[in-house]
Formats: structure tokens, sequence, C-alpha cells
């Protein structure tokens, strides 16, 4: 016979713990069906994007919202920088288009590289055409003049910019006889399925000259270090930079790319021995090129200025 | 329902507004990003907005291209009137030299009532606009002030010829190559070239030959002067040189500028 009096307390604590039972259902429910409405603004904003009400320039911090905008007319490139085409001047031989960039809001502009572009075409009713080259210049950091040859242009242009896809680099080296000056010709430099031709190369003792042209492929930068072999101090030559068609020797600018280039080469190093006569010539070349192009851009044109 | 059920319920409903909501902004982060980044056809490209701020550098600004210009102070000394400003780049610079001027704001007008003054800065260097206002007018009386087809500063890069019958060109507008003469030092040849600019912009131009026989040029000290020296034997009738550096390009439009602040 059991105890009244333990049972009681027994039963007593068992019916506490049924009262004390959670109906985890309801929780449940409300948990799903939050993470349901959520996930449908969510989904909401993504196709409907960015400038709806309530999408998430709302929900970003302050120093995010910050960061969201390029100066008026300027198409983004990158996530950082934007180009626009200033002015687009139509010459009797030739079409010259001048481009600036700007970096995005709440970005420090010295902390943001200026996006290569590997290739510029110009695109008008009936006709396309790709640029004939493009350059940089110390002095305007971020602006690049394209060249283009001459088309008509008629009110309606639309510029882009392509960036390099798939890059290419090769290495050539080429001995020459030590009698000056020394001179290359028609040499080629095989890229994959492309070709750089070195249409001419000339080399003095402290002076030098090249000339080339990129066959097939998007675009290409070529640069060249030329030794004069033999003396206790060669005589090292370079271009800096060969392919831009626009740096002084010896500018910091970095080059750009292009379809054919034309440079001065120059000593470098404090070593010259101009007056010693080498035993040899040793031409290195280095070449990229683009072979594959990658994403192509619209850039805004604010004004066509006729001749 | 209890009272603690109802708790749990709003309690469990805000867990699973927040969770989806943060996995959600991630995921818009993401593909907002990838548009940015990877997928730009250019039908897609929209006008560019200012950031939330409302502006790039400094809250009075007036942006013309990327450059930001920022008046400084206004004065006024009699009739004269000077506003200084400031010229802030947008461009990338990362790894390279930060240089300028790289906007001429050459042409300013102001207008009190219906009086409308022109002015404008001597060059590119300075960054003070002039003004002659009119007897007894103020400065806090100007209604508007304007920037009017200011010049920005692009890469410049032209080849040209010279030669004994044909001794000047003009490259580009208001800049013109003459030469000067020509001489012989030993066994080199001497080519002196001058390079002529229109006032106030002067650019930064250098010169030197193009294809080989040509040693790098040295540039006058101070002057816009240029020796070439030729090493390939005789000089050719036309001289065949190449220009490059900078060129001012007028970028059309007016660009009303903020002086408010110094009234």
């Amino acid at each position: 016979m059991s105890d009244p009096s333990l049972q009681e307390p027994s039963r007593s604590r068992s019916q506490d713990d049924a009262s004390d039972v959670i109906p985890w259902g309801a929780p449940v429910a409300a948990t799903i069906l939050g993470a349901l409405l959520m996930a449908s603004f969510v989904i909401f904003s993504v196709v409907t994007g960015p400038g709806e009400a309530g999408t998430v320039p709302t929900a970003l911090p302050a120093t995010a919202q910050q960061a969201t905008g390029f100066p008026d007319g300027y198409a983004a490139v990158t996530g950082t920088v934007a180009f626009r085409a200033d002015v687009i001047k139509a010459g009797s031989d030739r079409v010259i288009i001048f481009v600036s960039s700007a970096v995005i809001g709440g970005r420090d502009p010295a902390s943001v590289t200026l996006p290569e572009v590997a290739a510029w075409s110009l695109r008008v009713p009936g006709d396309e055409a790709g640029m004939v080259h493009q350059y940089a210049a110390v002095g305007v950091p971020g602006s690049v003049t394209i060249e283009f040859d001459q088309m008509l242009l008629p009110d309606s242009v639309v510029l882009n910019a392509i960036l390099p896809g798939t890059v290419e680099h090769v290495t050539d080296r080429v001995l020459l006889p030590g009698s000056l000056p020394g001179t290359l010709s028609s040499y080629t430099i095989t890229v994959g399925d492309h070709t750089i031709v070195i249409d001419e190369l000339v080399i003095g003792d402290t002076w030098g000259s090249i000339r080339w042209h990129l066959e097939g492929g998007i675009a290409a930068k070529v640069e060249v270090v030329v030794t004069l072999d033999g003396t206790t101090d060669p005589t090292v030559l370079t271009s800096s930079h060969a392919a831009p068609l626009d740096a002084p020797i010896g500018s910091p600018l970095p080059p750009l790319w292009n379809t054919r280039g034309q440079a001065l080469l120059a000593p470098t190093g404090q070593a010259l021995s101009e007056s010693s006569a080498p035993t040899g010539i040793t031409v290195e070349f280095f070449v990229s090129v683009v072979t594959e192009p990658g994403v192509s851009v619209e850039v805004p044109v604010v004004s066509v200025v006729a001749p | 329902m209890k009272a603690q059920t109802v708790s749990l319920t709003i309690v469990a409903f805000l867990i699973g507004v927040l969770a989806a909501g943060g996995i959600g902004v991630r995921v818009i982060r993401e593909v907002r990003t990838d548009d940015v980044t990877r997928s730009l056809p250019g039908s897609s490209i929209t006008a560019p907005t200012y950031p939330s701020s409302g502006y790039f550098v400094d809250p009075d600004e007036t942006l013309i291209a990327s450059t930001a210009v920022i008046p400084l102070s206004v004065r006024q000394d009699g009739s004269s009137l000077s506003i200084r400003y400031d010229l802030v780049s947008r461009s990338p610079i990362a790894g390279m030299p930060d240089t300028g001027p790289f906007l001429l704001p050459s042409k300013w007008v102001l207008r009190i009532g219906s009086t409308m003054i022109e002015g404008g800065p001597a060059d590119p260097d300075t960054r003070v606009a002039l003004f002659d206002l009119p007897q007894g007018a103020r400065a806090a009386e100007i209604d508007v002030v304007e920037i009017i087809n200011p010049l920005a500063a692009y890469p410049l890069n032209v080849f040209f010829g010279l030669s004994e019958t044909n001794p000047r060109v003009e490259i580009i507008d208001g800049v013109s190559i003459e030469l000067l003469r020509v001489s012989e030092e030993g066994a080199n040849t001497i080519v002196h070239i001058r390079i002529d600019v229109g006032d106030p912009a002067i650019p930064m131009i250098w010169i030197e030959g193009a294809g080989p026989g040509w040693r790098p040029a040295v540039r006058e000290a101070g002057r816009l002067r240029v020796d070439l020296t030729w090493v390939g034997g005789d000089l050719p009738e036309t001289i065949r040189l190449r220009a490059h550096g900078t060129q001012w390009i007028e970028i059309e439009g007016r660009y009303r500028v903020s002086i408010g602040k110094f009234g």
C-alpha cells in the first residue's frame, strides 16, 4: 500500500511538470514564418535591384553608403574606378578621344590604381573602328588619349573599353654581332597563335630605336633591353616603356596596351662605355599579349567636337 | 496561449527574421558586387550618383569632369575681388606621381543683378580668380559665380616634320614648333627647336626625334627650347620629330561655384 503522503507530492510534481511543458509548435512556426518573410524580402530586393524602397542600402553601415557614387556621367569599369569620354575631336585624318577617370566616393585616389584597358572600339551606325593607339602622360595620371583612324562621326557614337581577358607572356633573346650600329628587322616573336613583329631595331653606342606591331591578338606590350657585351661596364639600353608610344624615357608611367609601338632607346644606370667597341650585342624582348578580350564596358561620351 | 508562449513565439519570429536577414544582406552584397565588377554590358550603365553625403571632397565643391573646384576664400579690396580656390583630382593615382595642374578654369563670370563681370586666373598655377567689380558693388551682392568652358589636361602624342622650307608647324591648337637652326658638333648634328605656346595655358611638352639616329633630347633649363642630337649620318631633308606630354582641351559647359558661405 502506498503512502498517500508520498503519492501526493509525487503526483503534485507530475502535474506541475505537465503544466510547464512549452508548446514549441508556435515558436518554431513563428521562426519559420519570420525567415520566410525575410527571404521573400531578400529575393524581392535582388530582383528589383538597388534604389528600391527598403533595399540593402538602408541596411548597410553609413560608411558603405557613402561609397556608392561616381561623378556625373562616369561609367564604372571596376568596382572602384569609372571612365568618361570628356571630348571627342574629329580631325581631318584621325579621331582623338580624351578620357578621364574617377574613383568611387569614399576612396582615396592615392590608394586606387587605374585599370588597364586592352583596347578601345568606336561604333557609329554602320561602322566600327578599333583604336590606332592609346597613350598616357606623366602630368595627367588617370587620363588617357585614344586615337582612331578617320571616320565620320554622327551625333550617335558608342565608345567601348575592352579590359584584358587572357594575357600571355614571352621572353625572347637575340645575339647580334658587335659592330655598330646593330640592326634587326622583320624579326618575329610567337606568342601562342599570335605574332609580334619587330619591324626595326637599330642600336648605336648610347642610343637606339625600336618599332613593332602585333599580328592577331587584342593588344601587346613590348619592352626591350639591349646590352653591349664585352666591355668592363657594358652599356645597357632600354626603351623603358616602348609599348605606349607615349612615355618619355625613364618615365614612371606604366606601359599601356597597344597594337603597335615605337620608341627611342636610352642608356640606363651609371655605367656607360661610349668609346668601347662591344664584342657582341644581346637583345632581350619582354612581350605580353592579350590573347582573349575581357569585359567590354560602354564609356559615356560627353561631347563630340567637329573639325 | 499563455503569456510565456506568446513571448517565446515573438522572440522566435524575430530570430527567424534576423537570421534570414543576415544571410540576405550578404547575398544582396554579393549579387550587386558582381553587377559592378564583372557584368557591365554598356546598356546597363546608368548615370552615377553622388555619395549620400552629396559631395566627394567638400560640401562647396564644383565638380568638373573628375576634378573638384573648392572655393577657399573671397576677398574684396576696393573694386578688386579675388576668389581663391583649390583643385582636387578624383582620378586614381596609386603608383603614379601626383602632378598638376590638371584643370584650368581660365574663364570665370559673376553676376550682380543684371551686370556680368568676367574674370579668371592668370595662369594654371595661380588658383585665384580675379574680378574688377563695378564702382560701389560689394561681394555680398553677387548673385551667381560660374566657370565657363574650363580647360582640362590630357596626354599628347604627335608626330610631325620640320624642314628649312617648312620650319614651323602648329602641332595642336595654340602650340607651334619652330626649327631655329642646325649646327655641327664633331660628328654629330644638333637640331635646335623652340616650342611656341599660347598664353596663359602653357602645357608640358617634350620634343624628341622619331626613328633611329637620334639621341635622347636635352631641354634647355627654364626655356621652351630643345636641342636634339642626330647621329644617323646626313640629316634628312625633312626632320621627323615627336611631341609628347600634355595638352589643354576645352570642356564645354557652365559650372556654378558656391561662395555663399563667405558672404
